[in-house]
């Protein structure tokens, strides 16, 4: 045997050299981000205050809370299952710091505590999933009503406020013109891409997801990665939580209703497999911009909240179309 | 046996994109008779059936049907000329009845209206015909595997096909099922059928084939009456000669009694599954384990791998072990193929790369991209698995590449106990030679081996020590040398010791 690697398909293997091809392998690969592309210019022509720092940044702003839970998400979908409490979660930590500040506490040390309060929730509903084997749709989806709930108790479902400055200054502020949530969520995502790509966890919760069995008797201890991925989740909803009562000066207990979909929305549009094992933050990312940037320029065009959803919704189609017959196509 | 030709195929020319599947078969069947079809996995058998049934059109070549020139376009024509499949995956509706699925797509009707009770008198008959004990308002879902063969010959049987094609029929049978199969397949003949059999197994394909065609790289090299040539001959002639000599019998006869050397089972005990006591699976050897479905072959090796709750009371080199999870097993450097390489061995949406390294990066939080890089190339080249590209998915592989990824997986990991469970199940003739000649060199090498096989040439040929496994318990212990196949097989089906 002097050469054991032969190619298995020459015809192929020769047309991958082509410079059309590479283009082509590259443009199925990032289709997302033409698409993405293509609609910011779309933006600046229909609309001349879009492409303005003051409008990015607008953008930017808005859309980085969500962008956090969807990071969080993506882990979770990662694995091939569903998180259906994010919003709920983000509520109750939101609300319990406006709870644990007004009580005299020390303002950092309840922040820890409302992020805290997002893994233990993450831990227990993924961990009743993973190791009682019951479908974690089904275990969040408790999660999203008991949570939301006990939010709602808290407060006897007002909100609360008496926010320190210090918090209310990281939900609105800006570095250097940059929004610091946009800071924060640009640092979170670039974290997490790095965990999934050059880490073992990273490697591992791939390998869950991909074939659960093939990676439990490959040494992966599966239901532990599938519970971390879920107080990863837990910790970034809370994060976001905290974030909005920092941005809104209130702990609002009817905050967040609905995120989950958003997230979910943002992280298959982005690429990843609700099956698990396939996709990325940076799919996510890109998703969560396209939907905001959506949004923005019927903002910017004066069309009420009415079209934005109807045409969220047709775009949202779109590009799960366009995504598929790519994929298909890269796939030859 | 009459000598009148069904089909005949002439110069059959399939493409795919470039790629030629068929170049130019000459193909017949006569009716009455049994002709097998062999070849490798990619030799063009399965295209070769998908353009008698219908699923594809040819490229080039002629399709005579009983002597006139025919075109089958579509699966319907296929079932109008009278040509049956029974496919490996059984296309039965689960949730209808026994008759419902013999008339799918030519119930029986009146105005619309279903003629039920003239549909239970034929389903009735057909079943009876095949031998089949089980009424014809059973749901499918509630059938066993062989019932549900059954089922399909059957449904040939009412409309009459001149010709059946069983694709692999056997992968899914115990021993006696498949005996029983055997029997209809012999009633369906005497009839004037002509059956198509496809099958990886020589030792069935001798016992019930009256010819063979042989398929190699979109060719057919050959037409042998099957009781005038011997399998050696029929392997030779299915891998050509490519690669090399077929491995000979292992030859090690060293003590087989070292308790310090490689896995010692004092007991391996889960109630009412496998009660194992004194086996020896000692390094530098393989040791084989054979048995009828739901003797406890694969149990045992789960329960070794800690992937199956047993009470273990086991040394491995001398020391005490007893893994509770995969993990622990794989920390001792104890690695397991499993039965099912797609469901439990392989990820198939992932690279290459990642199956290899997935056992390998248990610890750390750095990269494991560059604390390993180099061993999963050195492995795969050592194992000679054949891929383009280190990103290739592991699905996009075929049977035989896919089995050495999942082996160099625990080889990565430095594993020196083997256990394969299984480990050519749906494997073709050349790839099966190759996996063992890894595996020989493994042992070779200091490994423990255990292997369980349904084929008992197989296990012969390749191990130094047998087990026999009857009922969840080791029946007898053979040396492989010297030994008839008569003597384990006893043992195998009925579980009795003869006396030596």
């Amino acid at each position: 045997m002097n050469n054991p690697i032969v190619t298995q398909q020459p015809i192929e293997a020769r047309a991958t050299t082509g410079l059309m091809v590479v283009a082509k392998r590259y443009l199925v690969k990032y289709n997302l981000l033409l698409i993405f592309v293509l609609l910011c210019v779309v933006g600046s022509i229909v609309s001349p205050n879009f492409a303005t720092t003051a409008n990015i940044t607008n953008v930017l702003q808005q859309t980085s809370l969500v962008g956090i839970v969807s990071i969080g998400m993506t882990f979770v979908i990662l694995t091939g299952n569903i998180d259906l409490s994010v919003g709920s979660v983000a509520a109750f930590a939101g609300m319990i710091i406006a709870i644990f500040v007004n009580d005299g506490m020390n303002l950092w040390l309840s922040v820890l505590l409302g992020i805290l309060c997002g893994v233990i929730s993450g831990a227990v509903l993924g961990g009743l999933s993973a190791f009682l084997t019951v479908p974690s749709f089904m275990t969040t989806l408790a999660g999203l009503v008991g949570i939301r709930g006990a939010t709602y108790l808290l407060s006897d479902g007002v909100p609360v406020s008496g926010i320190p400055d210090v918090l209310t200054n990281i939900g609105t502020g800006r570095v250097g013109g940059i929004p610091d949530v946009g800071i924060i969520f640009i640092s979170i995502a670039i974290l997490a891409a790095v965990a999934l790509r050059f880490t073992v966890f990273g490697e591992h919760l791939y390998a869950t997801g991909s074939n659960e069995v093939a990676a439990r008797l490959s040494g992966v201890n599966t239901k532990l990665i599938v519970a971390s991925a879920f107080a990863i989740c837990g910790a970034l909803a809370a994060v976001a939580g905290v974030l909005l009562t920092a941005r809104l000066t209130v702990g609002q207990p009817t905050a967040y209703v609905g995120l989950e979909l958003d997230a979910i929305a943002a992280v298959v549009l982005g690429g990843t497999s609700l099956f698990g094992g396939r996709g990325g933050v940076f799919g996510t990312v890109i998703a969560v911009f396209m939907l905001a940037v959506i949004r923005n320029v019927f903002n910017l065009m004066g069309l009420g909240s009415f079209y934005q959803m109807v045409i969220t919704g047709v775009v949202l189609i779109i590009a799960l179309v366009l995504n598929r017959i790519a994929e298909n196509r890269g796939k030859r | 046996m009459t000598n009148q030709e069904i089909v005949s195929m002439r110069g059959i020319v399939k493409r795919f994109q470039g790629v030629t599947a068929l170049d130019g078969v000459d193909f017949s069947i006569n009716a009455g008779e049994v002709m097998c079809l062999l070849g490798e996995n990619g030799a063009g058998k399965s295209t070769l059936i998908k353009i008698l049934s219908g699923s594809y059109t040819p490229d080039a070549g002629e399709i005579f049907f009983e002597g006139k020139s025919v075109t089958i376009k579509t699966p319907r024509i296929a079932t109008e000329l009278g040509i049956s499949v029974v496919h490996q995956e059984l296309d039965l509706v689960p949730d209808l009845t026994v008759a419902q699925n013999l008339f799918l797509g030519r119930t029986p009707s009146r105005f619309g209206f279903i003629k039920s009770a003239n549909m239970q008198e034929v389903a009735e008959a057909a079943i009876a015909r095949v031998g089949g004990q089980f009424s014809p308002k059973t749901k499918v879902s509630e059938l066993t595997v062989v019932q549900k063969q059954l089922t399909m010959i059957a449904r040939a049987l009412t409309i009459e096909a001149k010709l059946l094609i069983m694709d692999e029929p056997s992968a899914t049978l115990t021993a006696d099922e498949l005996q029983q199969v055997f029997r209809v397949m012999d009633e369906v003949t005497k009839a004037g059928c002509a059956i198509l059999y496809i099958s990886h197994r020589l030792d069935e394909i001798s016992q019930i084939g009256d010819r063979a065609t042989v398929l190699r790289d979109g060719k057919s090299v050959g037409v042998h009456i099957l009781a005038n040539t011997s399998q050696a001959e029929l392997i030779e002639e299915i891998i050509g000669g490519k690669r090399g000599e077929v491995a000979t019998q292992r030859s090690s006869t060293a003590a087989v009694e070292d308790k310090t050397s490689g896995l010692y089972i004092d007991r391996v005990f889960i109630p009412g599954v496998i009660d194992i006591r004194n086996v020896s699976i000692p390094r530098g050897r393989i040791t084989g384990f054979i048995g009828l479905g739901g003797a406890g072959r694969s149990t045992l090796l789960s329960a070794l791998f800690g992937s199956e709750r047993a009470l273990r009371e086991v040394t491995l080199d001398g020391q005490p072990y007893d893994p509770h999870s995969p993990r622990q097993a794989i920390a001792r450097r104890v690695g397991l193929v499993p039965e099912d390489r797609k469901t439990q061995g392989l990820m198939v949406g992932r690279s290459i790369w990642h199956n290899m390294i997935i056992a390998f990066n248990k610890k750390g939080f750095g990269t494991a991209k560059q604390r390993s890089f180099s061993k999963p190339k050195e492995t795969a080249l050592a194992l000679g698995v054949r891929f383009h590209d280190f990103s290739q998915l592991g699905g996009q592989l075929s049977g035989g590449n896919q089995q050495k990824v999942v082996l160099s997986k625990w080889l990565v990991n430095e594993s020196n106990v083997l256990l394969l469970d299984e480990p050519t199940r749906g494997l073709d003739v050349g790839a099966k030679v190759e996996l063992f000649n890894e595996v020989h060199k493994i042992a070779d090498s200091g490994a423990a081996v255990a292997v369980t096989s349904s084929e008992l040439p197989e296990v012969m040929m390749h191990c130094d020590t047998i087990y026999v496994l009857y009922e969840g318990q080791v029946k007898e212990f053979f040396v492989t040398q010297g030994l008839s196949a008569e003597d384990i097989l006893h043992v195998v089906i009925t579980g009795e010791v003869r006396n030596a």
